[in-house]
Order: structure tokens, then C-alpha cells, then sequence
């Protein structure tokens, strides 16, 4: 690969996993700084607490408040090894099993104790 | 940042009160509803008539000008500041009960 | 020739597409009050909507992106709030709206009341999704509302004076009544130009599967698809204002409406314009309810498609499904459906800029759009369109307290 832009290319691209499911977008970057290196890159982050400290601190407080009120305590954020990026085009291919994910925990847990207890939701294309 | 969601907030609000709720409309706005109404009312009757509305449907429309009357009977007394004003007034509420009134005969209700 | 079937396809669905409950209630509305003379306001919305959709469908043509996608993308998610949050507000207002009118025709019909119809309509909406394909939504949709040709119709029977219709599409300020006018023509220009119709329109472009050989059927889509449909809203225009306009008769209930068909027509047209109402207010309810499922699933990166199963897109289903049922409750606690209309066209108008202004610089992005980027009339249409969505925005409120029935 050539160079990179990171702005432009990486952050709020779209992931993929190793099978090409769609896992939401890179919602934060993080820089490993370790004193007497360079800066790398290291850890793509997907999850709703990342996104929302890029907007703000007082974006922030209301997720937090609008959370509380459906009882959710717990984040599921991803952090997943930048050396885990397979290809970076159209989509960004990472070598994850969605499973594995937490950040897809939303998905999960309504496809599990909601969608699939409606008839018709089961299966793969209609 | 703050200003600004301060100073929406109240622009929103005024908006919305005005919108929702507000003085009586202006006499010739209420006489023209009056109007609008009793025109309909007639038109009514004449498709009625002509078969080419059901009476369900005439029905609803006649139900809708009679809330119009009881509405308008309340706050247009507000708005006629003259005897004149009064004349009008009462001569398009009765255009309005009377086109209501024929358009019943004509639906049979 | 499978593209000119496309072609055919997409031309029929946005016949029906044009109308619905805001393009009806408005037009409809604008001639009683004004006759011919908001024709030219129409034109613009067409014309507006047209270059909108047309340039939309190209992004995802080319880019494999849909317009929500690359807002995120290029913009980032801070800025991708604005309109999203802004998509999704106004587009609940009219998919309310919309709820309503598949409500009120129902009770034209039957005689029970329009309130008790918004949840049975929200449901077999939701059903349709939840079971129906993309394609099924898209073909069924189109070929039922052609039923609006009615309108067509009903204003040819009343035979109209071409050279004074001719004259209303020429732009005109009128002498008294200014700000009602002013009025009708923002809430006109809210219901024809509406987010929800660029942004579905790209989304269904990547659920087609379209790429770079779609272009020309993109452009004959978006221009005769929108041009065929605005006739029939202009239609709906004359029809009121050569039934309602004469006896005086203004619009301040939907039922009002049905007589400008009933009167040329008799019970066939009355029958017909129920359906239509019925037909197109549903059709847009499932576009509608689609358009804010499919921006949250792409600006957020969840899995979404109308074929999928909604297993498979478990937050994408279930986002239609929470939308369409809360979007019932103003209809079903009896709020006054042609008073909620007017205000969400209003709100629609004002809303423009935040999706038509970021269309200036992703349509110039040759990264996106490799050499498809807009030509030199496409951009003067977009600063045309762009500058008039920020006219709308400061007018808008003005408006509506000076001139909102």
C-alpha cells in the first residue's frame, strides 16, 4: 500500500469483516505514543462512546442521560489492532469475525430477544 | 454554542405559541371562512345530488362545517367592533346554518 | 432493454412518488386560494427536484455509495449529525402527515373516523417491510399509483384556459395577500423538494444495483420520472382552482379536497381520488419510514437492506419498525391531519440547506465521482437550488406566523 490518509481514507469509513458483513465505521482512531518512537497508529475503535466524544463533552452527558434511561450502563466499544486491516478501498476489510465484536452487541441482542421472535425474520434474502 | 441554542430555544418557542394558539382572526378572515364553508356546503348538495358523492362522505363534510359554525359563532363576535360589522356577521352565520340545512335535506338526514 | 424496462420503472414510480399528502394539500390548497397563479412555484420544485435526485443517484452509481454514506465519510460523524438529526425530525413530521392522509381517505370512505385508522396503516406498513423486498416495495408502489392520473384527468375534463395556465408558470408576486402567498409557495416548494425523496432515491440506486451504466438511465429517471409526476401536482393545482377557486370555496379541511374530483368526474372520480390518496399517502409512508431507516444504518455502518432478511439487519429493521409505529400516535390521538401537514412542508423547506449545500462539494469531488463530476449547468443548478434552500430557511418562520392559515 502507498500512503495513507488517515482523515480521508480511515476515519468514518466503513467496515467489513472476513466475510464481508458490514460492522459500522471507524468511529475513532488511536495513536500509540511511546517515548523515543514515532507516533503509529494502532487501534481502530467502533462504538457509540467514541463517536460521541468526538462531537463533545456535553454530547457526552446527554448519551449518558438518554442511556441511563433504558438502563444501560455498560459501553460496547471495539478496539481492533491496526494490523488486523486486510484492504483499504471502497470499504475498509478487516480480519475479524463479526461475532467476536462487541461492538456489535446491539445488533446481536435485538436479533436474538426481538427481530427473531416475529415471524418472518429468520434466513438470509427474502 | 450555548447563546445560540438559548436564543433558538425562544425563537421556537414564540413560534410555536403563535402558531398554536392567538387572538381571534380578523373579521373578514372569518366571514371568508364562513363563506368558504357555505359555498362548500352548496357544492355538496349539487354533487349529492348528481350522484357523484356518497352520503357518508357528504355527511363528514357537513360535520366539519357545523364545527366550523359553533367555532366561528364564538369568536366572531370578538372581531365585529361595529353594527355593520355585527349585520355581516350575522347575515353569514345564517347563509352558513341555511346551506347546512339544505345540504341535510338533501342527504336525507 | 432490461435498462429501458429500469427506465420505464423508474419513470412510473416517480409519477405516483410525486404525489402525495403534501404535494396534494398544497397544490390543491395554492389553487383555490391563488388559481393558477403558484403554477410557477411547482415548476421550480420540479425542476429542483429533478437536478436533486438526478445527482444523488449519480453518487451512488459511481461511488457504490449512497448520499447518507458519503455524508458521514466526507464530512465526519460531528457534522453528519446536523443532517441527520434534521432528516430525521422533518421526515417524521411528514411521514405523520402521510399516516394521515392514508387515514382521512379511509374515512372518507367508510365513515370511521380518521384517528382509528393510523395504527392499522402503520401496521400493514411495517408488515410489508418487515416481509416485502425492495422490489416489491418500489414495483407496487409505482404501478398502484398510477391511480393519480386521475388528477390528469379531472383537469382536462374542466378544460382550463392553457393561456392563462401558461401564464401562472411564469413567475409572478401577487398585489394583496402577499404573505399568504409567500406561505403557500414555501410550503409548495417543502412538499415537492423533499430529503427523504434524494436520499431514498440514492439508497435504492445501491439496492438496484446500479453502477456507471446506469448513468443514462439515472438522467432519464430523475428528469421525466419528476417531470411527469409534477404535472399531475400541477393538475391537482388547476382542478382547484377552476372547482374551488370560482365559489370561494378555501381548503381548510382534507375533505374539502375530494369535491375538486368529485365535480368534473362524478363518483368515478371521487372514487378514484380516495384511491389515490390512499395509494400514494401509503406508498410515501414505506419510502418515508425507509428513507430514516436507511440514514441511520449508513451514517452509523450497521448491515441494511430492504432483502435482507431482518435477522440479518436486526438495527436497520428494527429502526423502521419504532419509526413507523410512533410516527402513527399524532394521527391516532386525533391531531388535525391538513394543519399538521402545512407545518411539516414549512419545516421541510427550512430544512433544505443542511442537504443540499454538502451536494456542492461532493458532487465536484473527483475522487467520489471519478469523471462523472457535475458539468458546468449542473453546478449552476446546485448554487441555484442551494441559495434558494437558504431563502426558504430565513423565510420560513416568518411565514408561517404571517401567513399560516
Amino acid at each position: 500500500m502507498g500512503a495513507v490518509h488517515l482523515a480521508h481514507d480511515v476515519l468514518d469509513a466503513q467496515l467489513v469483516d472476513r466475510a464481508q458483513e458490514k460492522i459500522g465505521r471507524v468511529d475513532a482512531l488511536l495513536l500509540e505514543i511511546e517515548a523515543g518512537r514515532p507516533p503509529r497508529v494502532a487501534t481502530i475503535v467502533i462504538g457509540g462512546a467514541a463517536r460521541a466524544e468526538r462531537v463533545g463533552r456535553w454530547f457526552v452527558a446527554i448519551r449518558r442521560a438518554w442511556r441511563a434511561m433504558f438502563g444501560q450502563r455498560e459501553e460496547h466499544v471495539s478496539r481492533i489492532p491496526f494490523d488486523k486491516v486486510r484492504r483499504i478501498g471502497d470499504t475498509i476489510e478487516l480480519d475479524v469475525e463479526e461475532r467476536s465484536l462487541d461492538s456489535e452487541h446491539l445488533e446481536r441482542w435485538l436479533k436474538e430477544h426481538v427481530v427473531c421472535r416475529i415471524p418472518g425474520a429468520g434466513g438470509e434474502r427474502k | 454554542m450555548h447563546a445560540f441554542a438559548t436564543r433558538a430555544g425562544a425563537l421556537l418557542a414564540l413560534g410555536l405559541t403563535a402558531v398554536g394558539c392567538g387572538s381571534p382572526p380578523p373579521l373578514d378572515k372569518q366571514l371568508e371562512t364562513l363563506s368558504s364553508w357555505t359555498a362548500t356546503m352548496q357544492l355538496a348538495r349539487e354533487e349529492h345530488g348528481a350522484g357523484a358523492i356518497t352520503t357518508t362522505y357528504a355527511t363528514q363534510l357537513r360535520d366539519g362545517a357545523l364545527s366550523t359554525l359553533e367555532e366561528t359563532k364564538q369568536t366572531i363576535g370578538q372581531a365585529a367592533h361595529s353594527k355593520v360589522d355585527s349585520s355581516y356577521a350575522a347575515a353569514a352565520l345564517d347563509s352558513l346554518r341555511t346551506a347546512i340545512r339544505q345540504l341535510d335535506a338533501e342527504t336525507g338526514s | 432493454m432490461k435498462k429501458w424496462s429500469e427506465v420505464a420503472l423508474g419513470v412510473v414510480t416517480s409519477i405516483g412518488g410525486f404525489l402525495e399528502v403534501g404535494s396534494i394539500a398544497t397544490s390543491t390548497q395554492g389553487g383555490a386560494e391563488f388559481g393558477y397563479r403558484l403554477a410557477w412555484v411547482l415548476l421550480l420544485g420540479i425542476l429542483s427536484l429533478a437536478f436533486l435526485m438526478e445527482m444523488t443517484g449519480r453518487l451512488a452509481a459511481v461511488s457504490k455509495r449512497t448520499y447518507a454514506d458519503l455524508l458521514r465519510e466526507r464530512f465526519g460523524y460531528r457534522f453528519f449529525l446536523l443532517p441527520l438529526v434534521a432528516v430525521f425530525v422533518v421526515s417524521f413530521l411528514v411521514l405523520a402527515s402521510e399516516i394521515g392522509g392514508v387515514s382521512i381517505a379511509l374515512q372518507m370512505a367508510t365513515g370511521i373516523s380518521f384517528s382509528w385508522w393510523a395504527i392499522p396503516v402503520a401496521l400493514l406498513g411495517w408488515a410489508l417491510l418487515w416481509r416485502g423486498t425492495f422490489g416489491i416495495v418500489e414495483k407496487g408502489t409505482a404501478l398502484l399509483g398510477l391511480v393519480a392520473i386521475v388528477f390528469a384527468v379531472g383537469a382536462l375534463k374542466l378544460h382550463p384556459a392553457w393561456p392563462a395556465v401558461g401564464h401562472g408558470l411564469l413567475p409572478s408576486a401577487p398585489s394583496e395577500n402577499r404573505a399568504r402567498y409567500w406561505y403557500l409557495a414555501v410550503s409548495i416548494l417543502g412538499a415537492s423538494i423533499s430529503p427523504y425523496l434524494y436520499l431514498f432515491y440514492s439508497a435504492g440506486a445501491i439496492e438496484d444495483e446500479w453502477t456507471i451504466e446506469h448513468l443514462g438511465v439515472n438522467r432519464v429517471t430523475a428528469g421525466l420520472g419528476n417531470l411527469f409526476g409534477g404535472v399531475l401536482a400541477v393538475a391537482a393545482l388547476i382542478a382547484a382552482a377552476l372547482v374551488l377557486a370560482p365559489r370561494g370555496i378555501r381548503v381548510d379541511r382534507y375533505e374539502q379536497i375530494a369535491m375538486v374530483l368529485a365535480s368534473p368526474l362524478g363518483r368515478a372520480g371521487f372514487v378514484l381520488f380516495l384511491a389515490t390518496l390512499c395509494i400514494t399517502c401509503f406508498g410515501s409512508t414505506l419510502e418515508i419510514v425507509l428513507a430514516i431507516a436507511y440514514m441511520l444504518a449508513q451514517g452509523f455502518g450497521w448491515a441494511w437492506s430492504e432483502n435482507l432478511k431482518p435477522g440479518k439487519d436486526a438495527r436497520f429493521a428494527m429502526s423502521y419498525t419504532v419509526v413507523i409505529l410512533l410516527a402513527a400516535v399524532p394521527i391516532a390521538i386525533g391531531m388535525n391531519p391538513l394543519a399538521l401537514t402545512n407545518v411539516s412542508m414549512v419545516a421541510t423547506a427550512a430544512s433544505l440547506p443542511v442537504t443540499v449545500i454538502p451536494l456542492l462539494v461532493l458532487m465536484n469531488d473527483g475522487d467520489i465521482l471519478l469523471n462523472h463530476t457535475n458539468g458546468w449547468p449542473s453546478n449552476i443548478a446546485l448554487v441555484i437550488i442551494a441559495l434558494l434552500s437558504v431563502v426558504l430557511l430565513l423565510a420560513a418562520l416568518p411565514l408561517q406566523l404571517l401567513g399560516g392559515g
